[in-house]
């Protein structure tokens, strides 16, 4: 998953960025309520993970900002407030979880996974098309029962062609899945992906769409 | 605890001995009347039956065929309704002219007037007459039992209305005192009713309860109001202190999992270097809350020590003063004493003097000074920064702002500190800008 994490506390930004960095997601990590504000806008973040208390702009209102702006990118907030005191009133205003920290690191991810179920719209943590199954949790892959070996990576590019099969995926928004807005080891080393996961699993599931990227052939 | 006798038993209780003395006063007095009033009624009834018998007597003896005749006074009529008492009459050398069956045989010989006789079983009153005129005597006597019955049933009707209504006066007093305790009742349950977490005050008009129970509600209400404010001061600590340390936790435990989950030693190494920098701010974080906490002590005046308040600033100048922020001291009352503690003074001119220094531009010193005044010691900490907007000024005064981007509860110890030593804050702007912030402290000793 591509996640923007907001926080503004370093030592938690830190860990959480790592933590989640090591569970095979893409994490950007932001400290500011403005620059959050403005960085959901037009990019393709799977899940953002909201505190409350941020200097610059309260994470309530960079969340009504995004809500009126009709971005509905999944936000799960953390915060140190007590679990009374702003809860109800926060997923009201859209937010789709509310955490109170301290959070072990397998609960937050399972939470997040949670919500991208419910945008996917999948009864469990699985991705099934066919006979090919994405386990999102173990991060395996099998093709006819017969469990298929990919990389970290290939998981992703896998995950996320999957999550819209049918439809064409554009080259820029996965390879901000691979390495966030950093720039990635090498221009071509999508092409080598694709490459890596048709030899896997077979040529024809995924399509190249000239000019607009890859489509997974449901 | 053993729970004592309630009031109301305890007043019905001294209420029933009261009436169970007055009844025993009762009858007592009862006994002694109805006793005197049964014993002149019998003498009375004696005195006219031995009238009646003489006069019956002497004219019966004038007249002896014709029986015995009423005398003038006396009608026949009169003699059958009267009950007369046993009889005897004779004549004056004693001979026996006539006797009633039911007269007792062996009283013996009877002085003149009123005397007793026991004839075995039966006691007798005996009422002795010695008529000269008629030469005649006479002898009447009752049945001391019958007098006492008599008694008795005097004594039963006087004592019966009195004794109906003790208790009808009981029943109604009983009563006066169960709605004259009600409004004890009313607070009582006013008080079950509280809610130790959210004491409010008791819904009751102490305007309109009697006036020693008007005072007592006053009492309590005041106490209440004592006890609400300081559980929302608690709940406020408790919950600022939950607050700031939630997120120096989540950090800790974060970092923790990363490092044990990390193959990589570098990342491993990174992740502990950030946990140890996390349990030192945890750490700080706690002093802090113990200085707010110890600060809000109430005991804190008894412990209170007299210090040299010029010594203590020219302490933390030293520390905080440095290369690229100097902090300056001046001062015209250096032997100014204070009474209280001055660790915590110590913490609260530190926070006052880092904000300062925060707030600084690197060149500009942040000037501290100390001055006697009328109301007490003025300390200043003046800073040339961007000054304060109205906002930002109310918070310095929030007791438990939680200050984000830094603050973190420094103004909250200001604040705590200040309020222990019943001090003052103020915020002063500064020409061209930055901020003065001045703080009394009362040096009555």
């Amino acid at each position: 998953m591509h996640i923007l994490l907001v926080e503004d506390d370093t030592i938690l930004g830190d860990g959480l960025e790592a933590g989640l960095t090591m569970e095979g997601h893409v994490v950007d990590w932001l400290t500011d309520g403005q620059d959050a504000r403005a960085a959901v806008i037009g990019s393709d973040f799977d899940a953002v993970v909201l505190d409350l208390g941020l200097p610059g702009c309260d994470g309530r209102s960079v969340l009504q900002h995004w809500r009126r702006d009709g971005i509905t990118t999944p936000v799960l907030v953390l915060t140190a407030f007590d679990r009374d005191a702003h809860c109800v009133e926060t997923l009201d205003i859209g937010a789709d979880d509310y955490v109170t920290k301290p959070i072990a690191l397998p609960e937050l991810t399972a939470r997040l996974r949670a919500i991208q179920r419910r945008v996917v719209g999948g009864a469990d943590n699985r991705l099934q098309l066919g006979d090919l199954v994405l386990d999102r949790e173990s991060r395996t892959t099998t093709l006819s029962d017969r469990p298929v070996e990919l990389s970290t990576f290939e998981h992703i590019i896998l995950e996320a062609l999957m999550e819209r099969a049918g439809r064409p995926v554009d080259r820029e928004t996965l390879e901000v899945r691979l390495y966030g807005w950093e720039d990635g080891p090498e221009s071509n080393s999508l092409e080598v992906l694709i490459h890596n996961l048709r030899r896997k699993i077979g040529r024809d599931r995924i399509k190249t769409v000239r000019n607009l990227g890859y489509q997974f052939n449901a | 605890m053993t729970s004592g006798v309630s009031l109301y038993f305890r007043l019905t209780g001294l209420l029933l001995v009261l009436l169970a003395v007055l009844c025993v006063v009762a009858y007592w007095y009862a006994e002694q009347r109805s006793g005197k009033i049964v014993q002149r009624d019998v003498d009375n009834q004696l005195m006219s039956s031995a009238a009646l018998v003489l006069a019956t007597s002497s004219a019966s003896r004038a007249d002896p065929g014709a029986g015995p005749q009423p005398a003038d006074e006396v009608t026949q009529e009169d003699l059958n309704r009267a009950v007369i008492p046993a009889f005897e009459v004779s004549d004056a050398e004693g001979t026996l002219i006539a006797i009633s069956p039911d007269f007792p045989v062996g009283v013996g010989q009877t002085d003149d007037g009123f005397s007793e006789r026991d004839t075995g079983t039966i006691g007798w009153r005996i009422l002795t007459v010695r008529n000269e005129a008629l030469g005649l005597n006479a002898r009447l006597a009752v049945d001391l039992a019958d007098t006492e019955s008599l008694a008795s049933e005097a004594r039963t009707e006087i004592l019966a209305p009195l004794i109906a209504v003790l208790v009808l006066l009981a029943i109604v007093v009983l009563a006066a005192i169960w709605i004259g305790l009600r409004p004890l009742r009313q607070i009582e349950a006013e008080i079950g009713r509280l809610d130790p977490i959210r004491m409010a005050r008791l819904d009751l008009d102490a305007d309109k309860m009697p006036r020693e129970l008007s005072r007592l509600t006053r009492t309590l209400d005041d106490l209440l109001d004592r006890l609400q404010k300081l559980i929302r001061h608690q709940k406020a600590f408790v919950s600022a202190a939950g607050h700031e340390l939630r997120t120096p936790l989540a950090g800790c435990s974060t970092q923790l999992e990363v490092a044990r989950r990390s193959r990589e030693p570098a990342q491993r190494d990174k992740a502990l270097e950030k946990l140890d920098q996390g349990l030192s701010r945890m750490g700080t974080l706690v002093e802090q809350l113990m200085i707010i906490a110890r600060s809000e002590q109430s005991s804190l005046k008894d412990r209170a020590t007299v210090f040299q308040l010029g010594e203590l600033l020219e302490e933390i100048r030293d520390t905080l003063s440095s290369e690229k922020h100097r902090v300056t001291l001046r001062t015209d009352a250096r032997q100014i004493r204070l009474s209280g503690h001055p660790d915590l003074i110590r913490s609260m001119v530190t926070n006052l003097v880092r904000n300062a220094i925060r707030a600084s531009p690197p060149t500009e010193p942040v000037e501290v000074s100390l001055k006697s005044t009328r109301d007490g010691a003025l300390i200043k900490v003046c800073d040339r920064g961007h000054g304060m907007n109205a906002e930002q000024k109310s918070q310095v005064f929030d007791s438990f702002h939680s200050g984000s981007g830094g603050t973190g509860l420094g103004l909250t110890i200001v604040n705590a500190v200040i309020n222990a030593h019943e001090g003052q804050i103020s915020i002063r702007d500064r020409h061209p800008r930055g901020v003065c912030i001045e703080v009394i402290l009362p040096t009555k000793i």
